[in-house]
């Protein structure tokens, strides 16, 4: 296997979602005389960005002041996160807002022609513009005709397998074209990761199938920290494939149902009933179907048929198209399917508030960074922001490393490229002894029995094992397609090697955190426990292989951290 | 039960390929999508096509189900199978590059020859917004579609207009250049005008219909045709 052609630039930016795109046009607008390039494994609008429906908060009302929204943010995230990279995060969401507007998107307005914004858990505001019920969709496609007609240079349907580094310095990355089965090799000053979250590493999750995490493990196959990894959101009701069925549903009176017919929130919030917290209802949806009263194949009841069949058409068609299409439910009929579903990556690339990570020239930004602005948990509509604003200010940051004129040392550089190709190649020669789908199996179920909604020191500890265990069987996989246009086999089987790294790291830090904090519930630890865990997680590997544990302090510049949290 | 499916397929670099039929348990609730993730794991491990967000919002997957453009995650299966034999092949007016998998080069050329994106005539934002008070409540509702496009091609695909005259932009490109046709903000208008009125613009679609009917978002490809149109009439009395 050899290189088909070499490609050189300034900067080359991995991912065009919100965050990659937001930076690549950013540079565009500032910084003309840089050479971009942006590469992505699908499309650009296709890019999971394009899913979020909510929106993203920002205080641009009259009445609203960014500082309510940093301490919002600061509560909602544990007091785990940065309180200098949520500055940053509040002070210039207004910003990011108006920026959006400016290229052409189509934020819902009030009648008097300020921005409408609703209601979302945690924020004592309406904090959250939109556009309608597709936010995400309408944001990512306005950013893509912006990067077209900015001549941004897409790369698109490129897929990125390695990062080349000599001693902490990045070089560039090997990458090839799903379109014509080109292998290049780009060499960059700067490079940057906004390759999404990693939700696909457990087997339920509301998450595009894409999201695999692999910006997040080249960045750790080459020896950057991942941070606060063990943290991952569970959002309550998601169909058996995964998808999101809102909040609204629960809003309107649906019911949960065990398999015994039983409204069984009554047993976990009696009060609140299915409207308690988002990971009250999480777990107590999990707790049933762990103790058996689920239905066969893991699952409860989202039962709306009460509503009856006017309310169900007129305020929840969203849902009810969405139950029809991707379950087969009519729900004026029959109860959804719905089981817990994972949501969000909160831990990611270690990175601090110039988004910059500890390999000189590589950057991360967006879900798959950990810049640190949700801390144990985020908040709904900081997710977007963060790729937005983040992604902008990399369009700053990134430009001004490479002010002095930064150029890597090339003198190993085909050396390490050869063994980066090596590598490669090996995963298509010799014997396959395992199949990617069963080990993919394997750790999708493993993942969420052993680090899901309840997590225990002993099944985590044989979860750990096993994970280490598909790792070691992940090396006899192979590849049998030695086309690489469109191989579907190959892409399956990188993915599955990225999403092991993570899911590796992520038993790891859920281990050594023996406390409760945001979505990292233990049984064993059910309480907060500031003094000794007050701190960020890292995980990194060594050259020998081995997975190496450590800790961070937490940034804390003005707001002192709450012992509990309540609301 | 099990579903029966003849799927197309076409090795790289060949530009002829044939179906093959697979034998995939179908269970109630499977969307068409998830038979393709079986027939991947499973069967072939080669098998090529597109996704990502499997929740009809991404616009990868549009393949033709029984001779009909349309997204393989938004249709249940089940339902077809039973029926009978369920043919799948890759969008037409497009050239395949493997198996489901066509090529898009086409599609998003027609895209950027309508240069889709708004032209300000201030480089600021609007702090008020009241450009959408100059709008009609019929355009407001047209405007909101085209933003709903997730450019899956299925329109494209299935347009017999574009199959006798591959110079016409089809009916995706037309959405867009609606989007921006009437946008009080824009400052491209004369563009858009002259691009609507080309031999290959919106002017040349003959409403076969089938735009609307084959598009999973509900975008309307043909009353935005249409509206340009009254207004390019309009312009010529
Ligand atoms: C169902 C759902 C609803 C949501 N709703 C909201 C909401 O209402 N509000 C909110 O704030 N957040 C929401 N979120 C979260 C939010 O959508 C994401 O956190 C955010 O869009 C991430 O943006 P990003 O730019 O970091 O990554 P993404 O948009 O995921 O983009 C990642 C990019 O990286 C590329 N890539 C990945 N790997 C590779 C590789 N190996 N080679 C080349 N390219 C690669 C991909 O092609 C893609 O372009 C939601 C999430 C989900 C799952
Ligand atoms: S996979 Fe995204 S539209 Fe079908």
């Amino acid at each position: 296997m050899r290189i088909d052609q070499r490609f050189d630039f300034d900067v080359v930016i991995v991912g065009a979602g919100l965050a990659g795109l937001s930076s690549a046009l950013t540079i565009a607008e500032n910084h003309p005389q840089l050479k971009v390039a942006v590469l992505s494994k699908v499309h650009p609008v296709r890019s999971h960005s394009g899913a979020a429906q909510g929106g993203i908060n920002a205080a641009v009302a009259a009445d609203d002041r960014w500082e309510d929204h940093y301490y919002d943010t600061l509560k909602g995230g544990w007091f785990l996160a940065d309180q200098d990279a949520v500055h940053l995060l509040s002070e210039n969401a207004a910003n990011a807002i108006y920026t959006f507007d400016r290229w052409g998107a189509h934020f819902d307005r009030n009648p008097d022609g300020t921005f409408a914004q609703r209601a979302f858990g945690g924020q004592r505001h309406n904090r959250t513009c939109y556009v309608a019920d597709k936010t995400g969709h309408a944001l990512l496609n306005t950013l893509y005709e912006q990067a077209v007609h900015k001549r941004v240079a897409v790369f698109d349907e490129w897929f990125v397998c390695s990062l080349i580094v000599d001693d902490g310095e990045l070089l560039g990355l090997l990458a090839f074209s799903n379109k014509t089965g080109r292998l290049g090799y780009f060499a960059a000053r700067a490079a940057l990761l906004a390759t999404g979250g990693a939700g696909r590493v457990f087997g339920q999750s509301s998450n595009a199938l894409i999201n695999t995490g692999d910006g997040m493990a080249l960045a750790f196959r080459a020896g950057a920290a991942l941070k606060d990894i063990e943290f991952f959101q569970i959002h309550p009701t998601g169909l058996l494939n995964g998808i999101l069925i809102t909040e609204g549903a629960r809003g309107e009176g649906a019911y949960l149902v065990n398999k015994n017919g039983e409204r069984f929130m009554q047993r976990y919030a009696p009060q609140f009933m299915e409207l308690a917290p988002r990971d009250l209802v999480s777990r107590s949806i999990q707790r049933e179907i762990n103790d058996g009263r689920g239905f066969e194949g893991g699952y409860v009841h989202l039962d709306l048929r009460h509503l009856g069949a006017e309310k169900i058409k007129e305020r929840l068609p969203q849902i009810r198209e969405i139950a029809i299409y991707f379950a087969g439910v009519d729900p004026i009929e029959q109860p959804i399917p719905v089981r817990p579903t994972v949501h969000y990556t909160m831990g990611g690339v270690d990175v601090n508030t110039d988004c910059a990570s500890t390999i000189r020239g590589l950057f991360a930004a967006g879900e798959a960074s950990c810049v640190s602005v949700h801390g144990a948990n985020r908040l709904g509509g900081n997710s977007l922001l963060e790729a937005m604003v983040f992604g902008i200010h990399t369009g700053h940051t990134i430009p001004a490393f490479l002010a002095n004129g930064h150029q890597p040392k090339r003198s190993r550089e085909e050396e390490l490229v050869d063994a980066a190709l090596a590598d490669f190649a090996a995963l298509f020669t010799g014997k396959a002894t395992e199949t990617v789908p069963v080990l993919r199996n394997e750790m999708e179920t493993t993942m969420v029995a052993s680090f899901g909604l309840f997590r225990h020191h002993d099944t985590m500890e044989s979860g750990l094992q096993k994970i280490a265990d598909l790792a070691r069987r992940y090396r006899s996989v192979r590849v049998k397609e030695t086309n690489l246009v469109f191989n579907s086999e190959l892409i399956r089987a990188l993915e599955l090697g990225f999403m092991l790294d993570i899911a590796h790291a992520c038993a790891l830090a859920s281990l050594d955190r023996r406390e409760s904090r945001g979505s990292h519930y233990r049984d064993d630890f059910p309480q907060m426990d500031n003094p000794n865990f007050l701190r960020h997680s890292l995980v990194t590997r060594e050259t020998d292989g081995s997975l190496k544990r450590s800790q961070k302090a937490v940034t804390i510049v003005d707001t002192q951290p709450l012992d509990t949290i309540k609301y | 039960m099990k579903g029966r499916y003849d799927i197309y397929r076409q090795r790289p670099g060949e530009t002829r390929g044939s179906r093959q039929t697979f034998e995939i348990e179908t269970p109630a609730g499977a969307t068409l999508l998830e038979i393709f993730h079986a027939i991947q794991a499973d069967v072939d491990p080669s098998f090529a096509y597109r996704y990502s967000c499997r929740g009809a919002i991404c616009g990868s997957c549009a393949v033709r189900i029984n001779g009909v453009a349309g997204l393989a995650c938004k249709t249940q299966a089940l339902p077809l199978a039973e029926k009978g034999v369920v043919v799948v092949d890759p969008l037409t007016n497009l050239p395949t590059i493997k198996d489901l998998v066509a090529d898009f080069t086409a599609f998003w050329e027609a895209y950027d020859k309508v240069r889709p994106h708004l032209e300000r005539q201030h480089e600021q934002h609007d702090d008020r917004l009241t450009w959408r008070d100059k709008l009609s409540a019929k355009h407001l509702d047209q405007l909101s579609r085209a933003v709903d496009c997730i450019k899956c091609a299925a329109c494209l695909s299935d347009c017999p207009k574009r199959k006798l005259m591959p110079e016409y932009i089809g009916p995706q490109a037309c959405v867009q250049l609606y989007k921006f046709y009437f946008d009080p903000r824009d400052a491209a208008h004369d563009f858009r005008v002259a691009e609507a009125a080309a031999p290959g613009g919106a002017v040349a679609c003959d409403s076969y219909t089938n735009c609307v009917k084959v598009c999973p978002k509900d975008v309307r490809p043909l009353r935005a045709i249409n509206f340009i149109k009254q207004d390019l009439a309009s312009r010529s009395k």
